[in-house]
């Protein structure tokens, strides 16, 4: 949709500004003008800020979530050691830093999935909160093209933190993704969610988003999450936007198996256009490629829209 | 013949917004599946015995490389573990607590299954 608009409002035949807004959007007309229909365009940028949430709650099954007893076992590769795994999505040193405990925002908004197999619950992805209800992810997090949707295996623990489980856990009703992913398989359209079966976001907040059609690079870039060395322990670790295609973003942020569908997200400044905070820019899935960086689809005009819609 | 162009590209433009990344879900008929790769095997130790809860991560050798999904797969309580990929060239390792295995190639073909098993020191 957005090349669409773009070029059908550089041969002017419609203007982009009359683009339906979703609710709670912020329109933002661009970081550098207004909207042009000339032949070269100015960059538009849309989004919506997050929201950090109540705190911690006394009773998490006011929000539907189930308690989970402190020392429930999840499944999952522990390292005490802490060596480096030599795993090619640690780019150079292993930089991440540990984050505890995880009941600020937006710590509290990032979200451990499980999968249980054959009654065994294991780690298999990352999340974040955006919406009530509603947790973003990587579309095979919650689609594979092989076995189809992981419907009723996945669990998800906002705030996880080793063995202690701050907003207990929801499951999902409904999986969604698109089919450029389900279809076709496509890597830049490797994104998906859950809505749950809870309004947990009420109380662990969630990020904002935001898309822009000017370049990302040199924007910093955070990714937080749960990485399948550190025993269910939320990590995070910064860097920036080295590449930015028009359907995905190359970054060199520090990720292991299990970082899959953490937010790719910069802090912006109170006040900014579009999305102030935390704010997402990417859904990550994508170890180390052909150009030497970590990855994930972007997100982009049409895929702001289509989340939105979920909540 | 200047507004058959101009419907051409309409036209053209149309299919680009649709993107194809039409909204999709469980509740929805499920789309036919598509044939990956699959490579499975058994981890097991010094002793030959199966190894649960390894990490086992291939990755691409591929000229581009393919790109990897970053899920945490990780050996059953039998040692099996079991990926899905796009079909290609990959090596595999196997890591738990300090010890990583030696790594493993295989190449794979769509709608195959490979059997890749991997060993810890």
């Amino acid at each position: 949709m957005a090349l669409a608009s773009a070029l059908l409002a550089t041969i002017g035949l419609v203007s982009t500004a009359s683009a339906g807004t979703p609710k709670g959007v912020e329109l933002a007309a661009s970081d550098t003008g207004g909207v042009t229909l000339s032949a070269a365009p100015s960059h538009r940028l849309r989004g919506v800020s997050g929201y950090e949430g109540a705190g911690a709650p006394s009773d998490v099954t006011a929000y539907g979530a189930q308690r989970v007893p402190s020392g429930h076992r999840i499944t999952g590769y522990s390292s005490p050691t802490g060596d480096d795994l030599g795993v090619q999505s640690i780019i150079g040193a292993d930089n991440r830093v540990r984050v505890n405990p995880t009941t600020s925002f937006p710590a509290s908004a990032t979200v451990l999935i499980t999968r249980t197999v054959s009654g065994v619950e294991r780690l298999h992805c990352t999340g974040w909160m955006f919406g009530a209800s509603l947790v973003l992810t990587a579309g095979h997090c919650v689609y594979n093209q092989s076995t189809g949707w992981y419907t009723g295996q996945l669990k998800f623990y906002p705030g996880a933190n080793g063995t202690t489980y701050p907003y207990g856990s929801c499951t999902a009703a409904t999986l969604r993704s698109n089919t450029g992913w389900t279809t076709d398989g496509n890597p830049d359209a490797d994104y998906g969610g859950a809505s749950l079966n809870c309004s947990i976001g009420n109380t662990t907040g969630w990020y904002g988003a935001y898309w822009t059609t000017a370049s990302l690079n040199g924007t910093s870039t955070t990714i937080q999450g749960y990485p399948g060395d550190k025993a269910q322990q939320q990590w995070t670790h910064t860097d920036q936007v080295r590449e930015s295609g028009s359907l995905r973003l190359y970054y060199d942020n520090d990720t292991v198996g299990g970082n899959s569908g953490s937010s790719v997200h910069t802090v912006r400044a109170s006040g900014s256009t579009g999305c102030a905070g935390h704010c997402s820019l990417a859904f990550h899935a994508y170890g180390v490629g052909s150009n030497g960086h970590n990855s994930g689809p972007r997100i982009t005009e049409s895929r702001f829209n289509l989340v939105i819609g979920w909540r | 013949m200047r507004r058959a162009h101009l419907a051409l590209l309409i036209g053209v433009l149309a299919l680009a917004a649709c993107g194809g990344e039409t909204p999709t879900s469980d509740a929805d008929t499920p789309p036919p599946t598509t044939a990956q790769a699959t490579v499975t095997g058994v981890v097991t130790d010094s002793a030959g015995l199966p190894v649960s809860d390894v990490l086992v991560q291939p990755r691409s050798l591929d000229t581009p490389p393919h790109p990897v999904p970053e899920l945490a797969v990780l050996s059953d309580q039998e040692g099996r573990y079991t990926w899905h990929l796009t079909p290609g060239h990959y090596e595999f390792s196997a890591t738990k607590d300090d010890r990583t295995g030696p790594p493993s190639e295989v190449t794979t073909e769509a709608g195959r299954t490979d059997t890749l098993d991997l060993r810890l020191p």
